[in-house]
């Protein structure tokens, strides 16, 4: 039973992982309009639980992506330059969704996991059951 | 006495596989992101069953003779050294589940057998 109890907590470190990711995905596309935004990135990576010895993941450090940000023409502006640009952000919203659809997909095979192992655990407690 | 029947202990082997073979797969999937890593699974259970017990503890959950390996896909891994394919994983956790149902209710077939043999 113990491994089944392994199996659950590390699903839960996986959806704990990628529901990390879509908040800062999230993040990234409401930020997508702010001037001088530079966009989030997260990795993950894996943390060896000393008492199990299994592998769990987590959600490593946020960076910032350094890519060159988007620069807007529009004279009227408040922080428009002398050529009527200014610095918009380094959002790109076709890479944001991509990334949430592969983030919510990773989350629903974590979630599936966690299912089976529940199942399969309750169905052997029904051994004892008359 | 359980033990002493055959039936029994291969069905309760074959739940205690798919329990760590699912727990492998599940550290798979965790981590289908996560950068270098290899995916990993364990020999088919007909392979390393060889009549006798297969698991003995040494300490906590040190398993003796399941030792999970690295699979070997060549040309599967993604930029950042990834290996783990979500598709095969969850079909091989399905697999896994199937092959647990089929030992729970062998298990619970020969006890409901044994039963009947006592008369209850």
């Amino acid at each position: 039973m113990d491994s089944l109890a392994n199996s659950m907590d590390i699903a839960a470190s996986g959806m704990r992982a990628n529901a990390k990711r879509i908040r800062h995905i999230s993040e990234n596309i409401a930020n997508a309009d702010t001037p001088g935004y530079k966009r989030k990135l997260i990795s993950f990576k894996q943390i060896t639980n000393s008492e199990s010895g299994r592998g769990l993941v987590a959600a490593g450090s946020v960076r910032l992506d350094q890519s060159a940000p988007r620069m807007i023409f529009d004279p009227s502006h408040p922080l428009a330059k002398e050529d009527g640009t200014y610095m918009g952000s380094n959002v790109n919203m076709i890479v944001e969704v991509a990334d949430s659809r592969e983030a919510q997909r990773s989350y629903e095979a974590n979630l599936k996991i966690f299912d089976q192992a529940r199942k399969m655990s309750s169905s052997t407690l029904e051994l004892l059951r008359r | 006495m359980f033990q002493s029947l055959e039936y029994f202990s291969v069905a309760s082997d074959l739940a205690t596989y798919s329990t760590h073979r699912h727990s492998v797969l599940a550290q798979n999937i965790a981590n289908a992101d996560t950068p270098g890593f290899k995916s990993r699974d364990f020999k088919p259970f007909d392979e390393i069953y060889n009549g006798k017990v297969v698991f003995e503890r040494l300490h906590d959950d040190h398993v003796l003779d399941l030792v999970s390996f690295e699979v070997n896909h060549p040309g599967n891994s993604s930029p950042n050294g990834n290996t783990v394919s979500l598709e095969t994983e969850m079909i091989k956790s399905v697999k896994s589940r199937q092959a647990h149902n089929l030992a729970i209710t062998s298990y619970k077939s020969g006890l409901n057998l044994l039963k009947t043999t006592l008369g209850r």
